[in-house]
């Protein structure tokens, strides 16, 4: 925005023509479009029509327009990448856990708690663990949003959509839980026996 | 006739069947064992007591023979079967108690309710409770396993053994862990609950002072039992264990 002020100057269009010594010419007309992304469509029809030189915003800023694409692409994966990480962390929590607790497996087992039963318990962990981690990151997060927005530069603010908090939370869950299925089901098929002995 | 619990008829259990090295720990075993019973099996190292307590505590299947809990024939049971029948009827005792750490002695006693049926009721709660008090433990209910002596904790294990009053308790060296005193201490609790609950007891055992404490000594040697033998009942204090 500095950029923009900076760089253009806004005044009536007669003034301008005879700043420039351009009685009656212009040399770029802006139009606006209802269609925002049909500007590169609009601006082929414009040139066929009247034979001028048309471009659309986006050949205009085909730079600004390839870098929000990669920022997209880098958010995307960058998230991926947390998202696998943050899974690869529970199952190998998890898997430490089955471990150590194996005897306390092996005498719930002969207590009469059915192979299921024993999944379950460390599926519904693995599930709490992305619930209540996710629900920290969102807290944190909401908080890192509300002071920049409220302390930051105030050049733009971050938008924070209404169903953002809970799509990821839900998603960290069923990661969560996703994550624990391995270490669950090794939970699950351990033998009372080998698991009493250690 | 006394109420029978278990029948073993021809129970036999063999390692790597089908293959060359196939090997038969229990040959045929043949066990009757009744509600009133408190009885001891004994056997040098390597006799199979071991074996044959995982498969009378159904956590593992025999080869040939059957086994009968409470008339129930168990062989032909798949694991679920054989889950919800050992939770319903059998109690567990281990040398090591095998608390869960995280819970209090009396959330440790309420376990094998809780796998069955989920929340504890008020009045198995007090069950719970009365257990713990019948072994001493009323007051330390809500301490963890960490908090407990060696001989507390086996305490609460028998406690916990006893919470769905199963009709047998297997007791797999439960006083190998304790001192003499204490030792003989577990063992009165485990006669005392036999009495009380008519609870069929089997303790595997090394310790032949324990042993001869009990109504019936089962000996078992390379797979087979040479010897069932029972003895005239003990007064407390007339052949005192330690």
């Amino acid at each position: 925005m500095r950029e923009l002020d900076s760089r253009y100057v806004y005044v009536d269009l007669k003034q301008a023509q005879s700043l420039l010594a351009l009685p009656g010419g212009v040399t770029v007309i802006d139009l606006t479009v209802e269609d925002l992304f049909g500007a590169d469509r609009i601006a082929a029809r414009v040139r066929g029509l009247t034979g001028l030189q048309a471009e659309s915003w986006m050949e205009t800023n085909a730079q600004l327009m390839n870098a929000l694409a990669s920022q997209n692409m880098s958010t995307r994966m960058i998230s991926f990448f947390v998202a696998m990480s943050v899974a690869l962390g529970i199952a190998s929590v998890l898997a430490v856990s089955v471990t150590q607790r194996t005897r306390e497996i092996g005498i719930l087992r002969a207590m009469g708690t059915r192979r299921a039963q024993m999944r379950r318990v460390f599926l519904v962990q693995g599930a709490v663990l992305g619930l209540a981690g996710s629900a920290i990151g969102a807290l944190a997060g909401l908080g890192l949003v509300a002071a920049f927005n409220t302390f930051g530069p105030r050049l733009f603010i971050i938008p924070l959509p209404p169903g953002l908090i809970p799509a990821a939370m839900a998603l960290a869950t069923v990661a969560g839980a996703g994550a624990a299925w391995v270490p669950a089901s090794r939970a699950a098929r351990l033998d009372p026996v080998e698991a009493i002995r250690g | 006739m006394a109420e029978e619990v278990l029948r073993l008829e021809g129970l036999r259990k063999s390692y790597n069947v089908g293959q060359p090295n196939e090997v038969e720990v229990l040959h045929g075993l043949d066990l009757r064992l009744e509600a009133s019973d408190f009885a001891a099996l004994v056997g040098p190292s390597g006799s199979g007591k071991s074996t044959l307590l995982n498969l009378i505590g159904l956590l593992d299947s025999p080869t040939a023979g059957e086994l009968y809990l409470r008339g129930q024939p168990t062989r032909a049971m798949d694991d679920e079967a054989r889950t919800a029948l050992r939770g319903r009827h059998i109690g567990f005792v281990f040398q090591f108690h095998h608390l869960i750490g995280a819970f209090t002695a009396l959330e440790n006693v309420l376990m094998p309710w809780m796998v069955a049926h989920g929340k504890p009721t008020p009045e198995i709660v007090d069950t719970a409770r009365d257990l713990l008090r019948q072994v001493g433990l009323e007051r330390l209910a809500d301490r963890k396993p960490g908090e407990l002596s060696g001989g507390q904790q086996q305490r609460v294990a028998i406690a916990r053994a006893l919470v769905t009053r199963p009709a047998l308790l297997l007791a797999d060296e439960p006083t190998g862990n304790l001192d003499t005193k204490t030792a003989a201490e577990v063992f009165a609790l485990l006669r005392r609950f036999n009495e009380e609950f008519g609870c069929a007891v089997l303790v595997v055992t090394h310790d032949p002072r324990l042993s001869e404490t009990c109504d019936r000594t089962i000996t078992l040697v390379d797979g087979a039992i040479v010897a069932d033998e029972r003895h005239p009942r003990q007064q407390p204090g007339q052949r005192p264990p330690a």
